[in-house]
């Protein structure tokens, strides 16, 4: 059940608001968010204790005649990502506090059923469920992109739109395969497991393929990227928030549960290319950001470099790959939300983030320097951030599968420490000039929110056990899984 | 046998309301006769009532009849004005009451020639009520082109009874269907050309392609009531008709040689429409004829679903007509409204649409996500039903086209989401619809959210 209330809670919020007075739409979300986000706490306390409690499922028939059921259930894995949920809603929500929204009621309200949508993608154990979920984070995110964006914002987002539709409807077709060969038709995820081995390689193939073309599109990886960069600069600043902290995670989460697992030989056959894309996309990403003048341009062009990173590490399939994926998912949600914040607090002040324009802030506001460079730390991986841990481990995890492949995923460390101490270079240091003059103090809020950030990335940099003991036995027994189909199926054709 | 007579009924009550001096009490009184016509057909589930050997009441025609009424309903709410402008208001009733009838007989006949009255009873009557707007050219259009090629399609129907009477020696649909059995004596081109000349006949109700060349004129020549009514009740009465046919009768010749040249044809028609229709609205910028287009692209869909004969094919036809009609019904509810404001149907009327008046704008949002197919709404569903069961025979081609022609659909749809939320409106007076309107209109958006959510439950009302 409290699976179910977590998913529940964000929802019971938004008829508050919708009810109550607009001017305290903010204030009631702000609740919703926390409330949820002690809810979720307790629910990875208690899983840390006992993992096994009936609290974690909530299993119940939904249309019977298709065999689908509403089976949601929290373990090791997406524990994880809803702990990332619920602890970076509320840290979205305060931030849009003293800033301008035309409609705060309205706009609250879908950060609120974003949330609900995003705990329910990550716990559904039925696919049509997941599908029902993944579909349904799309729509709060596309009006917050579209009302309350900038400007050309309908071609921005409707390109985001059809471009994530596009690639879900090939899912959608994946989805109904796996049910039509499944003998017990249903959608359950354990049932999808056990499909794999009644299907041939070509088959788990194709729908290796309609799932990766989904998932690529949302983490997203080169060259299905062509939306992002867009969409994240023109996307009002929470709307961003949840786009590159949560939203894209769904993607690369999604590859670690509902793809390599369900189609190992299909993962067989294509991990090369598809490791390949991965890797691109984290060069890619980094190049890019180092030609970047406008900071909130680089952050979106950094975190195609971060989560190609993720996926990368994923593909790898081996213990430190997918903890790391499962541990930077973590921390470069944090990350990126912080100087996504930060980004905002500068926009704000200064009404431009092209960085030439910018200097010598660090003159004006020392505390605000400060708690920056903690962010770019744990965004470029310093040892004791939060940062370090993760993509030690990934680079770790893809070394093991191909050393050239490492090197080259190696990179975003270096490019990225590159572009982003540039940043902070062009920012923060040198001389003020008559714009940053103006820049004075930051609130308090400010202060508050982003003191927590930095509390939160070394945190998780020095404790990283916290989180990698839950992960730790899900993701051995999955990976010994798909290595059982796979090398079961070797000894087959050998036979 | 009671529901016809209630329909009926209520039919004959309203002509004669003017000489009764009961108009004021007339709108209850279809209401609610509506209401009682749900409820008698709820209590007769299961009941398998034989009116004559000419109608059979089994459940799936009563699921049916159930549908119509429901979102009779919700239509006579709709075109509350339309019945108030003082003017002809007994006939306007009881022709629609009417071509109700005409629905009813559809869903339950057993006898050819039912199937022809039941085609001519609803047919007639909307005729006239396309044309009801007197002084507007475009209507007079509309009903003179439907009538005239509506005769032509009633002509292929008859044409094609005669060819099958001619094969068999019977009207009766279950007698057309036993014949299957004892084949001998049985002329098979006779009976094919049968076949065929009436599936052309309810292709051309369905507007399907390429039988659908009228249905842009006369759904946007038409006031915006009747074209509402026409894509919604004309159309469940059309597909219930085929629907009947086809199951009962022309599935029973699976082993015969015509029958795959047969469903060729049927998937033909259905494909076409799905693509043609698709991508012909998303060039259009009047919102009428634009919605009369995806009709046109939903219609195909529902043909699919039929096509793909298999046990669930019952539920999957009703479960589309059901998301299809509430999400066409309330987009041109909300049509309706604005239109009438502003005097215009192009889509810039719709630009900023929230701001003016966001029930509006949200009910249509809802609305339109659902024709899209986005889950979680009924839309979806509909769809993904229908491409289960078309994944389920294999044809994946058609399953891929079919996705691909609703991303179109999306494209289109989404043209008035955006104008809802980002246009700069025109003009900034805000668009009044009263307290009772905007209820309902919040109730279809509610419902087409549940009946996305729990269809179990929908189906565990109607299909017990």
């Amino acid at each position: 059940m409290l699976v179910l209330l977590l998913i529940l809670l964000p929802v019971v919020f938004v008829l508050f608001n919708l009810l109550l007075d607009e001017k305290q739409a903010k204030n009631i979300s702000l609740a919703g968010s926390l409330t949820t986000l002690v809810a979720g706490l307790y629910a990875f306390y208690q899983f840390s204790i006992h993992p096994s409690c009936s609290c974690f499922v909530y299993h119940t028939d939904w249309i019977r005649g298709l065999g689908a059921d509403f089976y949601i259930k929290a373990d090791g894995i997406n524990i994880i990502l809803v702990l990332l949920t619920v602890l970076l809603v509320p840290f979205i929500i305060q931030s849009a506090h003293g800033r301008e929204i035309k409609n705060p009621k309205s706009y609250f309200s879908l950060i609120l059923i974003m949330q609900s949508a995003l705990l329910g993608v990550f716990l559904a154990k039925d696919a049509l469920l997941f599908y029902v979920f993944w579909e349904l984070a799309l729509i709060p995110i596309y009006l917050i992109c579209l009302i309350f964006g900038g400007d050309g914002r309908q071609r921005i987002t409707f390109k985001f739109f059809i471009f994530t539709l596009f690639g879900s409807l090939f899912m959608l077709l994946a989805i109904i395969f796996l049910w039509l060969h499944n003998p017990l038709r249903t959608f359950s995820i354990y049932d999808f497991y056990k499909v794999s081995l009644l299907l041939t390689a070509q088959q788990q193939l194709f729908v290796f393929m309609a799932f990766y073309l989904a998932f690529a599109i949302k983490i997203p990886i080169f060259p299905l990227h062509t939306w992002q960069p867009d969409t994240y600069v023109n996307a009002p600043t929470q709307g961003t928030m949840l786009l590159s902290g949560i939203m894209l995670k769904m993607g690369a989460f999604a590859l670690i549960i509902w793809l390599i697992p369900i189609v190992p030989l299909g993962w067989q056959l294509a991990s090369k290319y598809v490791i390949l894309l991965s890797v691109i996309s984290v060069v890619y990403g980094s190049l890019m950001a180092l030609t970047q003048h406008n900071f909130k341009r680089m952050l979106a062009y950094s975190s195609l470099g971060h989560v190609g990173l993720i996926a990368a590490g994923i593909f790898s399939w081996n213990l430190q790959g997918v903890q790391g994926a499962l541990y930077q998912m973590l921390s470069h949600g944090i990350n990126v939300v912080a100087l996504f914040f930060i980004c905002d607090i500068i926009f704000n002040r200064m009404k431009t983030d092209t960085m030439q324009k910018l200097g010598g802030i660090r003159n004006v506001s020392r505390i605000f320097s400060v708690l920056f460079l903690i962010a770019l730390l744990g965004s470029v991986a310093m040892p004791l951030t939060n940062g370090f841990v993760g993509e030690f481990l990934l680079i770790h995890g893809v070394f093991q599968y191909n050393t050239v492949m490492a090197v080259f995923a190696g990179l975003t460390v270096i490019l990225g420490a590159l572009y982003m101490l540039r940043a902070y270079q062009h920012m923060m240091h040198g001389e003020t000039n008559i714009l940053t003059e103006t820049f004075g103090e930051i609130t308090l809020n400010e202060k508050v929110l982003l003191l927590c950030f930095a509390g939160l990335i070394i945190f998780f940099g020095i404790f990283p056990n916290t989180i990698l003991h839950v992960s730790e036995e899900p993701v051995k027994q999955l990976i010994e899984q798909v290595h059982n189909a796979t090398t079961m199926t070797v000894k087959h054709s050998n036979f | 046998m009671k529901e016809l007579l209630l329909l009926s009924g209520l039919g004959i009550l309203s002509l004669i309301a003017e000489i009764l001096n009961v108009r004021k009490l007339i709108y209850l009184l279809v209401i609610s006769g509506l209401f009682l016509n749900i409820g008698l057909c709820l209590h007769d589930l299961g009941n398998n009532e034989l009116v004559y050997g000419m109608l059979k009441l089994d459940n799936t025609s009563l699921a049916f009849t159930i549908l119509f009424s429901f979102v009779a309903i919700l239509w006579f709410t709709m075109a509350k004005s339309f019945f108030t402008d003082e003017t002809n208001l007994s006939d306007h009733f009881s022709l629609v009451l009417f071509s109700l009838v005409g629905v009813f007989i559809l869903t339950s006949y057993t006898h050819l020639s039912m199937l022809f009255l039941g085609v001519e009873i609803l047919s007639i009557p909307v005729y006239v009520l396309a044309g009801s707007d007197k002084r507007n050219i475009y209507s007079n259009e509309a009903a003179f082109k439907y009538f005239l090629l509506g005769a032509f399609a009633s002509g292929f129907l008859l044409l094609g009874i005669t060819f099958i009477y001619g094969a068999i020696g019977s009207f009766n649909i279950l007698q057309i269907s036993a014949s299957s059995i004892v084949s001998t004596g049985l002329s098979q081109k006779l009976l094919a050309v049968g076949f065929v000349l009436i599936l052309f006949a309810f292709a051309f109700k369905m507007s399907a392609v390429p039988f659908h060349f009228w249905a842009p004129d006369v759904y946007s020549g038409a006031p915006t009531v009747i074209t509402a009514y026409m894509s919604t009740i004309v159309k469940i009465g059309a597909v219930a008709g085929f629907f009947r046919l086809f199951v009962v009768a022309v599935s029973s010749y699976s082993k015969f040689d015509f029958y795959s040249g047969y469903t060729g044809i049927l998937l033909l028609i259905a494909i076409l429409t799905i693509t043609v229709g698709n991508v012909i609205a998303a060039s259009q910028s009047n919102v009428k004829r634009l919605l009369a287009y995806s009709s046109i692209g939903h219609a195909g869909f529902i043909i699919l679903g039929v096509a793909m004969l298999s046990p669930s094919t019952n539920y999957v036809v009703w479960y589309y007509l059901l998301a299809y009609s509430l999400s066409s019904l309330a987009s041109f509810w909300v049509l309706l409204v604005v239109s009438q404001n502003d005097n215009s149907e192009d889509i810039s009327i719709f630009n900023g649409l929230v701001k003016r008046n966001p029930v509006l704008a949200g009910t249509m949002t809802i609305a339109l996500l659902s024709m899209a197919g986005i889950p979680p709404l009924a839309g979806f569903f509909a769809k993904y039903f229908v491409l289960l069961n078309v994944l389920e025979k294999g044809y994946i081609l058609i399953a891929v086209i079919a996705i691909l022609s609703s991303l179109i659909g999306v494209y289109y749809y989404f043209r008035i989401i955006i104008a809802m939320f980002t246009g700069i409106e025109e003009t900034k007076t805000g668009i009044k619809i009263s307290g009772f309107d905007k209820l309902v209109l919040m109730l279809i958006s509610v419902i087409l959210l549940f009946v996305g959510l729990a269809p179990d439950f929908i189906f565990g009302l109607i299909f017990r």
